[in-house]
């Protein structure tokens, strides 16, 4: 295998991926299908999930070229501009969206490694899209329950400052929220969100363009 | 918008030198004439803002950052810049190379390689050329004083540097655009500024970890605004090792 040049090297995430990620997966390995070849190779259920929500976004971002199709034919898409193995954040009218506050705020912490929350909000904003402080520490905190920060001793008038102690890997551990039906009566869920859905759930809020 | 965000745009209007150059040097890189070379360079003792120079290249930029350690070998790099990724590393040496050339390059994104003093040290700061060679992604590369001497030796890589960034201390200045990012809700007089800027000995970190100090100070002693006789005799983060202060 190492010995032929030609074979492009195979990048593929690591970790359980979003449904987004998955068929961003499918259009770089496929580089021109129909949607339905698509859903096969990425394995998604098209009835269950709104292909056409991203397809639609990457089209308008020229990340992806739709032919024509003729009447009752299915449409061709073809992958213009392969951008690595992430997949590309995208609103409805095309436009890129910059990487949530959690993400940009784990990559922030693993730099500065000792840090307190103003550190963080400092490091991690960006200029049209600020990270408020109570976001910051409301993180920390998780992060920090999940032993991935050790808040460090303090002394005299010092704020609370965590060292990063804990890279679990490229992706930032996100804060979900779970919608489920519980039953006190039962005493079980009823109905709910697996971390699937809560996971493409919160990618899409991003494409609402909600604060995440 | 632009008001509402002045607090915390640390690159837009560069309140911080080192902050201000690394950014406009690695984004040069970035977006240079396919004739120049991609590789920057940031040196400077440490303490002085380097780890804040690449934190904002990180997070802006959306570089690919990784700190190299004395242990890493070969693999060890590739192996590390994979994880920055989120790429599932191939097996051989070979493969992986190719993984990290080939994201950098369809991503256009640029790595960030810190202490790299230990890459020089250990004789394989090649793999930093390898990794430039096949992706032309922009690099900046960070260590201490005396990198850019240790690498000419490696003329291979020096002439692929596009810019020498020497890392400073901060200035005054720099003291008072750290105090609007940090003293949002106390007021820092200047006699005090001074101080602080004096006793951090030009340290950004330091004046960072300071100023906090005295905002939580103030904080307690429900003041709205701390100076020099307010604060007292409080002791001030030195960086010096550490001493037990009485409680």
């Amino acid at each position: 295998m190492a010995t032929r040049k030609t074979a492009k090297p195979r990048l593929a995430l690591v970790g359980v991926l979003t449904t987004r990620e998955k068929l961003w997966a499918a259009m770089r390995e496929l580089h021109t299908f129909s949607v339905s070849d698509l859903a096969h190779a990425a394995g998604v259920d098209r009835h269950a999930y709104r292909m056409d929500d991203y397809l639609g976004s990457l089209v308008r971002a020229g990340i992806l070229g739709k032919d024509k199709p003729a009447r009752f034919a299915a449409a061709t898409y073809t992958l213009l501009r392969d951008l690595g193995v992430d997949a590309p954040r995208v609103r409805k009218d095309g436009s890129m969206l910059p990487d949530t506050a959690q993400e940009r705020m784990w990559r922030a912490m693993k730099v500065l490694r000792t840090f307190s929350v103003q550190d963080l909000v400092v490091h991690a904003s960006l200029p049209d899209d600020a990270i408020a402080p109570s976001a910051a520490a409301v993180y920390c905190q998780w992060l920090a329950r999940g032993k991935y920060l050790i808040s460090m001793t303090r002394s005299g008038n010092d704020v609370v400052r965590y060292r990063f102690v804990y890279d679990s890997g490229a992706k930032a551990p996100q804060i979900l929220r779970v919608k489920q039906l519980y039953d006190c009566n039962l005493g079980k869920v009823v109905v709910g969100d697996d971390i699937q859905d809560s996971l493409d759930a919160a990618d899409a809020s991003d494409v609402r363009g909600a604060a995440s | 918008m632009q008001e509402a965000t002045a607090t915390v745009n640390l690159p837009g209007k560069a309140p911080l030198a080192n902050v201000g150059l690394t950014f406009v040097a690695l984004t040069g890189a970035i977006n240079r004439p396919s004739h120049l070379p991609g590789i920057v360079v940031l040196y400077g003792p440490s303490g002085l803002g380097k780890s804040t120079a690449a934190t904002i290249a990180t997070v802006q930029l959306r570089a690919y950052y990784v700190q190299a350690k004395s242990s890493w070998t070969r693999k060890a790099v590739y192996q590390s810049i994979l994880k920055s990724m989120g790429v599932d590393p191939a097996k051989t040496i070979y493969e992986m190379e190719e993984q990290v050339t080939a994201q950098l390059a369809a991503s256009r994104r640029p790595l960030i390689v810190d202490e790299c003093d230990h890459l020089v040290a250990k004789g394989i700061i090649e793999v930093v050329r390898d990794i430039y060679e096949g992706s032309g992604a922009a690099i900046l590369l960070i260590g201490e004083e005396h990198l850019p001497s240790n690498l000419a030796r490696w003329e291979r890589i020096h002439n692929r540097v596009l810019e020498w960034v020497p890392a400073q201390y901060a200035d005054l200045d720099d003291a008072r655009a750290l105090r609007d990012l940090y003293c949002a809700k106390v007021s820092v007089g200047d006699d005090l500024l001074e101080h602080i800027h004096a006793q951090s000995k030009g340290v950004a970190r330091r004046i960072c970890v300071n100023l906090e100090r005295v905002q939580q100070a103030g904080l307690e002693l429900g003041k709205k605004s701390m100076d020099l006789t307010t604060w007292g005799k409080r002791p001030l983060y030195t960086g010096e090792a550490p001493v037990r202060e009485g409680r």
